[in-house]
Formats: C-alpha cells, sequence, structure tokens
C-alpha cells in the first residue's frame, strides 16, 4: 500500500502512465478536499477552505507494473454548485463519492450522486463509496477492517491511531452512519466501499489502490491511445465543454442538469 | 449630520498634551490539549474579545489601542497610559505623613473622583463589562486631574481569568462575594466593583489602608474575606458588627461605623459634619453585601452624596445618547466642528521649510517646548500605528525594560529522576515543577516611550524627494497622450456632470469612478471646503500640471505603506476628509486613487462605496438570530473562512461573521448563500471588527456593484456571460496567449469561477486583498475582468508552454505567489485601452446605465452620426474586426460584427426592479425599434453559446467610431450587400 502511493519508481520510469480521470462527489464540509490533500500530498490542514467551483489536481502512483496518473477533480460541496459537476464527471473513469459517517445526511446526499451518476455518467465508471472522519469517532469496531496490514509503519500507525482513540473519548462524537448500514448499501450497488480518515491517513491510499485495480487500465490504454491518434478527447482530464455544457445551469435545475453520454 | 462624526477613533484630542501608551502582557492559558479537538486556543479567544474593548470610549476610561499576540501564549495589551494615579498620590502622601502633613483628602476632592470612577464603571457597565481589577494603581489621572480608570478590559477578556493561569484582581481590593464566583459571562455581577471603589474611597479619604497593616498576608486577607461575607449573610450590615478579629484596619472602622473622624486632630478636616455623615453612609452602602443591599455603580451614582457635585457640574440627568442620534438625520451638512489644525500645519512647515533642527526652531520662536506637539491632538489609535511604522515594538519594549527575562532553557530541560529500584518504576520525568519565570504573570505596565517620535515623523517629512513622493504614483496618469484611452472620453462626461451643484455626493452611485482627469482635479482646487482644509494640510502636495508626468519614479506601495511621514500625511489628511465625509466624498474617492491609509482602511472604503445614514439601525433592524435554512451551510463555512486570520480564526469572529452572513441573507430576499459570500465579506469584517454595522453596509453597497446577480440562485447565466466576456477580453489584449488557452482546452469555466464570484478573495490572503480592492473600489465595475487577464499574464510564458494538466495545475490548490501591485497596473493599463462596449454585461448597471446614455443620444440619428463621422453611408451595423497585434483572432473575423447590444436581455426581467428599468430604456428606445415593432437583429443580446463560439469581442458602434483610426477594418460582407 505504501509504495502504490509513491511516485513511479524506476522500474515503471520508463512506462507511460495510464491516465485515469476520477471525480470526487458529496456533501459539502464532509472532506472531499482534504482526502485529495492526504492522498496527493501527505498532509491535513484542519479548516480547509471550501472549494468553490472546482480543483484539479493529479496524483501517480504504481500498481503492480504498471503506472496509474490520477486526474482527480475536487468539487465543490454545496449544492448551489451541483450543476457545475456534469462538467468533471462527464468521462471520468472513477469517482469518489464521500460522506461523513458522523452526519446521516450526508449518506444520503451520497446515494443521490450515485444515483445521478450511474444514469448519466461513463457507463463503466468506477465509484467508490467512502465514509470519511472516522477519527472523530470512538467507535474501535469500526477501525479493525484494516487489517492486512503487518509492516512496521503500519503497526506504528495503528498505536498512534489507538493513542488518538484514548485522547478522544472525552470527546467523542456520536457515529450516525454504521459501517454496516453504508457498506451493505455499497454491496447491492456495487460500489467500493471504504472508510477513512483524511486526518491521520487511515484508509486514503486504499481508496486510490482499489480503484486503479478495478479500474480496466488495458481497456482504457488502447482506447486513449486511439483518441489521441484521431484527436479527440481521450481519457486525459480535459473536461468536455462543447458537448453540452456549455448552456447548462449553475444553479437550480440539479435534477435536469447534464447531458446523457 | 457626518456620518463618522462620531468616530471615537478619528477624535483628536481635545488636550494639548499628549497621552502616554503602556502595555501590560501575560500570557493565555495553554490548552494545546483541547484545541486538538477543535477548541479554539486561549489566546485566541482572548484576542477577538479584546477587539471590542478598542471601541470602547469615555472620558473616565483609559483608551485600548491593540492586543497583539506574541510568541506561544503570550499576548501584549496596549491602552492609554498616565503616570499619574490614586496610587501614586497614596505613596507620596504615606511618605509626607511622616513629617506630619496632611492624611488622606478634602472631601469634595473625593466626592469628584468617586463620581468620575462611577461615570466610568457605568459605562463599562451599560456595555456589558466588569472591570473586578479597580485597586489605587488601575485608577489613574491626566494632566488635568481627570480620573482614567484602566486595565477595565482584563476581566473580561479572559472570561473572568479562565483564560489565564493567573487570578485577576487584587484581593485587598475584591469583594468578598467574588470569592469562589464562576465567570458566566452576560450574567456579571457588576456590584463586585462597587465593593472596590468603598474601598479605593476609604483608602484615600483617610489615607490608611482598608485592612490592618500588619495583616497583610494573603491567606489571613482571604479568611478575613470569608468571615465578612459569612458576617453579612448573618447581620444587616457586617460594618456595624463587625468584630476586631476581622483585619480591618480599625480607624477605617471607626470612621465607617460613626461617620466621624474623632481621632483627627487639628483642622484637616473642615468638612460638615453632615457631609461627612453622607460620605460614611455612602461608603456603608458601597461596601454592604448581600443580595438585597448589593449595589451597582449606576445606583450608587445617583447617591446624595454627589448632589453637589451634580450641581456644580451641571448635570442633571445621566448622559445618554439620543443626541447622538441626531448625527444621522441629516446627513448631508459639513460636520460642525473642524479641529484647528492649520495652525498646527503652519508651525509644521515652518520647520519644514527653514530647514532646521526641531528644537533649535522651538526655541527660536521662543515658543514652550511641547515634546509632541504634533501628536497631541491625533487619535491615539493614530499615535500607536505610526509609534509601530517609526520602529516601535511592543516585545522589544519589554525586554529592553528587563521583562519578560525567562528561565533559561537550560532549566527548563525535564528533569530525569533516578527512583530506587525498590520502587516501582524506574526513572521518569519530572516536567511540572519547572516554569518559565517569564510566563507568570506580572501587572507591571511597560510604558511604549513617544518622546522622538514627533522629531521622527518631522525628519520623515523633511527627507530629500519627499515633494514627489505623495505624488508620484497616480495610477490613474496616462502615460502617454497619444495612447488611445477610453476612459478618458468616458470621464469628461462624468465630471461635468459631477460638477453639477451637490450631485456629487448625493449621486451617491457611480460619478467619480471614472477616473478624473488629475489636471482638472487636483487637490490643490478647492471643492468646497473639504480640499481648501486638505490642500493646506499636505505639505508636500503640489498641483500636478507643475510635474512633467514622465520624470516621475514610482515608489513602490509596501515602502509608501511603512514611512512614517508619508504615513502621517495621509493620516491627516484622510482624517478630516472622513469627518466630513459625505460632503467630502469626492475629495476622498480622489485621494484613495493614489493609496488607502490602511489604518483608516475600513472607513475609506465604506466612504467610497458610498454608506451614508444611520448604518447601526439598519443593521440592528434585520433579524439575525432566527434559524434559517442557510444556517447549516454557513456553520460549515465561517470555520474555514480565511483562518490563517487571527480576526477570522477567533471565536468572536466566528460569531460576527455568522451574524453579518445571517444578516445578509435576511436583508437580500432575492438572492441566496453560495459558499463564497463568505470570503468576500471576510475584508468588510477583518477591516471593522468592531462595527459589525458598517461592515454590512459596506457588503451591501459593494456586492451590487461588483457582482450583481452573482448570488442568485440560478446564476448560471450570469457567470457564463462573465466568464464569456472574460474569455474575449483576454483574446483583445492577449490573442496568442488567448488562442493557446483555447486549443488546450483550458477554458474559465474551470478555473477562473472561484476568481470572479469571490473577487478575488478567495485565491489571495486578506493582505493582498486589501490592496487589490483598493483599486477595485476606486475603478470602474469591470476592472476585475482585467485584473483576471493580468493574472494569466503573470505566467504567460509558462502557460503557453503548458499542457491542460501543466495549465491548471497553476492555479489549482495552492494558488502561486503573485505580485498584486504589478497586477494592477497591468489591469489598470489594459482597462484604459479597451473599448468599454467590449466589458458589458447584461447585468451590469455601469454597462446598462453607458447604454442608456449611448442609446439616448438619439437611436434613429445613431446611425447617421456613424455614417456622417466616418464619411461613409453604411449603415452601422457593418461588419468589421478589430486586428490587435498580431491576432490570430482575425480568423474569426466572420463572425465579428459591430453588433448593438443595448437592450437588456427580455428574458432577465425576473424582477420588478428589472422590469422597470426596461421599461425605461424601451421607452427611450422608440426610434429603435424594429420594422416588426420587435428589436432589430443587431439589437438582440448575444447568448452564451453564441459568445462562447465566438473567440473574439463585438465591439459596439460607439467604440468603433473611436477605435477606426487606430485599427484595420477589413468588410467581409458578401458583396451583394
Amino acid at each position: 500500500m505504501s509504495q502504490a502511493n509513491d511516485a513511479a519508481g524506476p522500474a515503471a520510469s520508463n512506462m507511460k502512465p495510464v491516465q485515469v480521470k476520477l471525480v470526487l462527489l458529496g456533501e459539502a464540509a464532509v472532506g472531499k478536499s482534504s482526502l485529495v490533500l492526504r492522498f496527493v500530498n501527505d498532509e491535513f490542514q484542519l479548516n480547509k477552505e471550501p472549494t468553490i467551483g472546482a480543483a484539479f489536481l493529479t496524483q501517480k502512483c504504481r500498481l503492480e507494473d504498471k503506472v496509474i496518473k490520477f486526474e482527480i477533480w475536487d468539487t465543490a460541496g454545496q449544492e448551489r454548485f451541483h450543476s457545475l459537476a456534469p462538467m468533471y464527471y462527464r468521462n471520468a473513469q472513477a469517482a469518489v463519492i464521500v460522506y461523513d459517517v458522523t452526519k446521516a445526511s450526508s449518506l444520503e446526499k451520497a446515494k443521490s450522486w450515485v444515483k445521478e451518476l450511474q444514469r448519466q455518467a461513463n457507463p463503466n465508471i468506477v465509484i467508490a463509496l467512502t465514509g470519511n472522519k472516522v477519527d472523530l469517532v470512538a467507535n474501535r469496531k469500526s477501525r479493525t477492517h484494516n487489517d492486512g496490514e503487518v509492516d512496521e509503519d503500519g503497526e506504528q500507525d495503528a498505536q498512534e491511531i489507538d493513542e488518538d482513540e484514548e485522547d478522544d473519548e472525552d470527546y467523542a462524537i456520536t457515529r450516525q452512519v454504521p459501517t454496516e448500514e453504508a457498506s451493505a448499501y455499497a454491496q447491492e450497488s456495487g460500489l467500493l466501499f471504504f472508510e477513512t480518515s483524511a486526518k491521520n491517513g487511515q484508509g486514503v491510499a486504499e481508496v486510490f489502490t482499489e480503484i486503479a485495480k478495478k479500474i480496466p487500465l488495458e481497456h482504457i490504454l488502447s482506447s486513449s491511445r486511439g483518441a489521441r491518434a484521431g484527436g479527440v478527447n481521450g481519457s486525459n482530464g480535459r473536461v468536455d465543454l462543447q458537448n453540452g455544457a456549455n448552456g447548462q445551469r449553475l444553479g437550480g435545475q440539479q435534477e435536469k442538469g447534464g447531458c446523457a453520454c | 449630520m457626518a456620518t463618522f462624526a462620531t468616530c471615537p477613533d478619528l477624535h483628536r484630542h481635545p488636550s494639548t498634551h499628549l497621552a502616554g501608551l503602556a502595555a501590560i502582557s501575560f500570557c493565555a492559558k495553554d490548552n494545546v490539549d483541547d484545541e486538538l479537538h477543535g477548541v479554539p486556543p486561549a489566546t485566541s479567544y482572548i484576542f477577538g474579545q479584546s477587539q471590542f474593548l478598542k471601541s470602547l470610549s469615555h472620558p473616565n476610561l483609559c483608551e485600548y489601542l491593540d492586543v497583539i499576540k506574541g510568541k506561544r501564549d503570550r499576548l501584549f495589551v496596549i491602552q492609554e497610559h498616565y503616570n499619574n494615579s490614586l496610587g501614586l498620590i497614596r505613596s507620596t502622601q504615606e511618605s509626607d505623613e511622616k513629617e506630619g502633613a496632611l492624611k488622606g483628602q478634602g472631601l469634595s476632592q473625593i466626592r469628584s473622583w468617586a463620581a468620575q470612577i462611577l461615570d466610568g464603571l457605568v459605562y463599562l457597565n451599560t456595555h456589558g463589562i466588569a472591570h473586578r481589577t479597580l485597586t489605587l494603581s488601575n485608577v489613574l489621572l491626566n494632566e488635568s486631574g481627570t480620573i482614567k480608570l484602566s486595565n477595565h478590559g482584563l476581566y473580561n477578556m479572559t472570561k473572568g481569568g479562565s483564560l489565564v493561569q493567573f487570578s485577576i484582581g487584587d484581593p485587598h481590593y475584591l469583594s468578598p462575594n467574588t470569592l469562589g464566583q464562576n465567570y458566566t459571562s452576560g450574567l456579571q455581577d457588576y456590584s463586585a466593583d462597587v465593593w472596590s471603589v468603598g474601598v479605593v474611597l476609604t483608602e484615600m479619604f483617610l489615607g490608611e489602608s482598608f485592612w490592618r497593616k500588619d495583616r497583610l498576608d494573603l491567606d489571613e486577607l482571604i479568611s478575613s474575606l470569608f468571615a465578612i461575607r459569612r458576617l453579612s449573610t448573618k447581620s444587616r450590615s457586617w460594618i456595624l458588627d463587625c468584630p476586631e478579629s476581622i483585619g480591618v484596619n480599625p480607624v477605617v472602622l471607626s470612621f465607617l461605623q460613626s461617620g466621624s473622624l474623632a481621632h483627627q486632630e487639628g483642622a484637616s478636616f473642615k468638612e460638615e459634619e453632615s457631609e461627612l455623615q453622607n460620605f460614611a453612609t455612602f461608603l456603608r452602602e458601597c461596601l454592604s453585601l448581600g443580595e438585597s443591599n448589593s449595589r451597582e455603580a449606576g445606583q450608587m451614582r445617583r447617591h446624595d452624596f454627589f448632589k453637589s457635585y451634580d450641581l456644580a457640574h451641571g448635570i442633571s440627568e445621566p448622559l445618554s445618547e439620543p443626541a447622538l442620534k441626531l448625527w444621522h438625520e441629516k446627513p448631508y451638512i459639513q460636520s460642525s466642528f473642524l479641529p484647528d489644525y492649520e495652525g498646527e500645519v503652519e508651525r509644521l512647515r515652518k520647520v519644514i521649510s527653514e530647514g532646521k533642527d526641531l528644537a533649535d526652531d522651538l526655541e527660536a520662536d521662543g515658543q514652550v517646548p511641547n515634546p509632541c506637539g504634533i501628536l497631541s491632538k491625533l487619535p491615539l489609535s493614530q499615535v500607536f500605528y505610526l509609534w509601530k511604522l517609526a520602529g516601535g515594538d511592543v516585545e522589544a519594549q519589554f525586554r529592553r525594560n528587563g521583562r519578560l527575562v525567562g528561565t533559561p532553557a537550560i532549566q527548563l530541560l525535564p528533569k530525569v529522576v533516578q527512583i530506587a529500584e525498590s520502587s516501582a518504576g524506574g526513572s521518569r520525568e519530572e516536567r511540572s515543577s519547572v516554569r518559565d519565570i517569564a510566563d507568570l504573570f506580572s501587572d507591571m505596565t511597560c510604558v511604549l516611550p513617544l518622546e522622538n517620535l514627533e522629531a521622527e515623523i518631522l525628519k520623515s517629512i523633511h527627507e530629500p524627494n519627499k515633494d514627489q513622493f505623495s505624488w508620484d504614483t497616480d495610477y490613474f496618469l496616462f502615460s502617454d497622450p497619444d495612447e488611445m484611452n477610453f476612459l478618458q472620453g468616458t470621464m469628461g462626461e462624468n465630471m461635468s456632470k459631477g460638477k453639477g451643484a451637490g450631485s456629487s455626493s448625493s449621486n451617491s452611485g457611480e460619478d467619480g469612478f471614472l477616473y478624473p482627469d488629475s489636471m482638472r482635479f487636483t487637490p490643490g482646487t478647492p471643492n468646497g471646503a473639504a480640499s481648501k482644509l486638505s490642500s493646506g494640510l499636505a505639505t508636500g502636495f503640489q498641483p500636478l500640471a507643475q510635474q512633467p508626468t514622465k520624470t516621475r519614479v514610482k515608489v513602490p506601495l509596501s515602502i509608501r505603506e511603512k514611512d512614517l511621514g508619508y504615513q502621517y500625511q495621509r493620516l491627516a489628511m484622510f482624517t478630516d476628509l472622513l469627518l466630513q465625509y459625505p460632503a467630502s466624498r469626492a475629495e476622498i474617492l480622489h485621494h484613495s486613487k493614489i493609496d488607502i491609509p490602511p489604518l483608516l482602511r475600513g472607513k475609506v472604503w465604506a466612504a467610497i462605496l458610498g454608506v451614508v445614514g444611520d448604518y447601526q439601525q439598519v443593521y440592528s433592524d434585520f433579524d439575525k438570530y432566527t434559524e434559517k435554512s442557510t444556517d447549516h451551510q454557513i456553520e460549515l463555512d465561517v470555520p474555514r473562512c480565511h483562518q490563517y486570520n487571527q480576526l477570522m480564526f477567533s471565536p468572536s469572529g466566528h460569531e460576527k461573521m455568522k451574524r453579518l452572513l445571517k444578516c445578509w441573507v435576511e436583508a437580500n430576499e432575492h438572492l441566496v448563500y453560495w459558499q463564497g459570500l463568505d470570503s468576500c465579506c471576510a475584508p468588510f469584517l477583518t477591516l471593522n471588527f468592531n462595527n459589525e454595522a458598517l461592515a454590512f453596509s459596506c457588503i451591501q453597497k459593494f456586492l451590487p456593484k461588483y457582482l450583481k446577480d452573482m448570488f442568485l440562485h440560478d446564476n448560471s447565466k450570469v457567470i457564463h456571460e462573465y466568464l464569456a466576456v472574460f474569455r474575449h477580453l483576454l483574446s483583445y489584449h492577449d490573442p496568442e496567449l488567448s488562442s493557446h488557452l483555447d486549443h488546450i482546452r483550458f477554458i474559465p469555466q474551470l478555473y477562473a469561477i472561484s476568481w470572479f464570484m469571490t473577487l478575488f478573495t478567495h485565491i489571495f490572503p486578506l493582505d493582498k486583498i486589501y490592496h487589490l480592492w483598493d483599486k477595485i473600489l476606486v475603478g470602474p465595475s469591470s476592472l476585475p475582468l482585467f485584473v483576471g487577464i493580468a493574472i494569466l499574464q503573470q505566467f504567460r510564458q509558462e502557460l503557453l508552454r503548458s499542457e491542460f494538466n501543466e495549465a491548471i495545475g497553476i492555479f489549482s490548490e495552492s494558488f502561486p505567489e503573485m505580485d498584486i501591485e504589478k497586477c494592477i497596473e497591468t489591469a489598470l493599463a489594459m482597462c484604459r485601452v479597451t473599448p468599454p462596449s467590449t466589458c458589458w454585461l447584461s447585468y451590469d448597471q455601469e454597462s446598462r446605465k453607458m447604454r442608456r446614455q449611448l442609446s439616448s443620444g438619439g437611436e434613429g440619428g445613431a446611425g447617421a452620426t456613424v455614417g456622417a463621422a466616418n464619411g461613409e453611408t453604411m449603415p452601422f451595423s457593418q461588419n468589421g474586426s478589430l486586428v490587435h497585434g498580431e491576432a490570430p483572432s482575425s480568423t474569426n473575423a466572420t463572425s465579428n460584427k459591430t453588433t448593438d447590444q443595448q437592450q437588456p436581455q427580455q428574458e432577465s426581467s425576473r424582477r420588478s426592479r428589472d422590469l422597470e428599468l426596461e421599461k425605461r430604456l424601451s421607452g427611450g428606445l422608440g426610434l429603435g425599434q424594429g420594422p416588426h415593432g420587435g428589436v432589430n437583429w443587431w439589437e438582440e443580446p448575444l447568448s452564451i453559446e453564441t459568445m462562447n463560439e465566438e473567440l473574439a469581442p463585438r465591439i459596439h458602434r460607439s467604440d468603433f467610431v473611436r477605435l477606426r483610426q487606430q485599427a484595420l477594418v477589413i468588410d467581409i460582407r458578401p458583396e451583394s450587400e
């Protein structure tokens, strides 16, 4: 997991990275930007300012013998910006839909995003449902899922988390979305499911590695090669404005917004 | 009357003596553990809370000037200061006593002090503040003997001491009721201060300490206080039943009980018996405890004891504020009290012109040397600001005075203690026992030296080349007279209109925003009383006409802002102008185009925006407390808004921001809260932190001008039009860059929404925003578009090399470092040479106004006018294209038509206001109606789709006339036409 987050190593450096366009969606202040910041720079900012419009970041990671370059569109969470979203999720190969485990309403919003993507986005899109801010809930049960880690780093992380937890107890915020509920929903809708903490980094890299594993990389590689030769938009981060985003509403008309691709 | 006439921070002091400045310093509680869980740090709470203290202004209170956060949890609180205090009087008395002099003070003196102390306390109480640290040394006296209470905010700003490691108040003066009392904000016990007043007055009157001198041990004192409290629950008056064993000084006790000074020998007190009795009753009431007996300062002030004082001072009723209300009723009258400043300036001038040292000059003139002549009348906040500019550093001052000397670091290292093997552990750290002595509280004040400040200011003004200094950075001068300048033409019209009597200030919106010609409108030109005053003030100012434009050297803003002499002059001028606002609005606008003194920025902005009337009332009339659906989003955003800023980070900053946003939502029913609005409001809040109402009024003026309709529920049309115009303007000014960006599909929708929706507040930190907005506020409403282009141009080379990913990478996440001043300059230069019609937005008022003006020139005749001017007979809907530079945009020439956009979109008539405007417009357009009764095809607004398809802007015929001489026109109409 740790090496997946590294920039491409020497062995992979001469390989052309596979470009994967990924979009982050979810209610305001669930931690979308923080999640990306953790993934891209391994940083965390308390009180990170809200995203307006959208932000774009890239990060390479290595999966087995391939190098994947994630082109990440981090979108604004406020409902009013909803109608901008199709501009960003169009042609995306992956989406991370984020909710806040301490806020039940954010899961509802996440579900509506899932519906919208399944209806309007690229039909092969890989969607990951991610419950963020697990560091806030002192519920130990929810933390045991990353048991696969035995390396030193992992152990140390686990210890630190445990210490944090003890400090947290006075301040524990009740979890509003049980892991089981979200996980069951994800399974029935065919989504990947994770719980993460952008604050302490728990589970973040996993989200992206699992997405990378599930994406049909070979397919993208061949199609993007073809697309490049043909000069049509391929899988790069460009946003296609010509095909419909032009006249799109920024506000209102949330349901009608977007076009079928 | 004048909007800012009652603002204490603009007021000159009537006294001729300069008040001193002093600082106290203490450390806030270290609550690192809590901070990890989102509890704001104590320093931040204190910092935010103490801002309010700066707004307090009363003749009997020392002014709070600033709170500075030092390293770690240290805070420096800067206050007005006087060397004389009751404590000092007492101690000189004590030394005199040994020589057999009189003890204590006369009753009339005591009465006057008592009245003033209580007046100060009443004012504090009405503002929700309990003093709680009233001691002899906190009651200061100025040079004319007026009482000035000090340190009155310490209790309030530290949440009753709960945010610091020390307890607040001296137990000798502390009411027994305060023992074990917890601080609950809003429910403060003001009666505790009255006890302190009683003790203070007793001591001053009798010249004896309240408590027995041999019993000053703290433990005993505290137990005495407890004993008094117990006693007061049992008896009606603890004073009458007080046993010897309670440590009250017997002399004091006997006076309090009897009201007579039996033991006093001789004629030291000639007061009438009844007066003495009266005073003793007053003191007994001050010192009474228990719920039924305790008094607040207001009640005590109405005591019979003060009858003679009030009579002598002509006070019949306690002072109230309705008189102040009158100030707002007629806002357009010049302020009635102009400070006598000109005399001061004359003196200053003399000093400068004679080129003498200040001291020599004063001696030569035979004047009494007054060390702080030019400073004594300045508002203290400005004195402190200038002191800092002159290199003053509060923390360094403390160190120079030998304070804050810490325990050497080596002694703070954790001690490792070996524990005997028999006990369970091995070695352990002992950390808690060592504390840095610098962290301990000291109530010593550190006086800030002001002696040399005046000399420094004069020296700075007197430095060579300063004559040019003040004028040499007029951004709004046009460097090349041959250069095409679209602002000049429109400005001419505007100025002539503005010169109509009275219209310059009553027409609060636009006029004067369009670059007045400095040649015609210099500060030397009298424009009512205001300009006469300022021309007298500004020693370095000369009419611009005398200075050749091209030889001017630009002094960067950052240097001007740090220049002591320059800032002194600017502050003096703006203070005067602000006091006379709104009469002086035109002048403020003019001078603001050069620069704005940072200290007065909040009010200057308000003046530029044209805030008038009783804004306090307007703000308080809106409901800011009922829950609304947007609350949730506001709650989420406020704690994330510009948190690097101390004010925005503080809990009181969060509260204020929430109130402000809620008020905005309430006041603008047709608009909605979009994320980003919080960022837009932040500059106004931080500049007017103690004046939410003013901040709100600024926002209400600002948003309609620069972000009109950007916060509509459905703003897509507004924002897409804005971005389309932005893209066109970029093509106009930098075709190469524009076509490259278009080629890599780096479109404004992907990066510039947050730029324009928040007018750059989302991408720049506040210190940069202040400078950026300084210019945007005095510029045309299209200026932000050019700022956007200027930003792109600063990264031109990089962008031209970039593919999409790299290009967007430049502006994503953390915004790159930018030279704001250069950016503004570029933007203004572009704005100057841009045909105004290319920046027209269908929702923008200024554009509408211009279109209206153009169309009212006679729609039917317009074509003919154009034709005549050109010597051609072509109708004005001719095809043409502007070629600018090596413009690849000429490839788009086919779609470039000089098309009319006079008619605002018909479908945009969402609101009644729009409808009304349109009615008026179409009324004026009667002649312009097409043959089918509809609108001519060239008058129809462009759809956003069309705008997005075209790379370059279309130009209105009115601009075309002027552009023609410098543009290559290609007629691409088919032969048949």
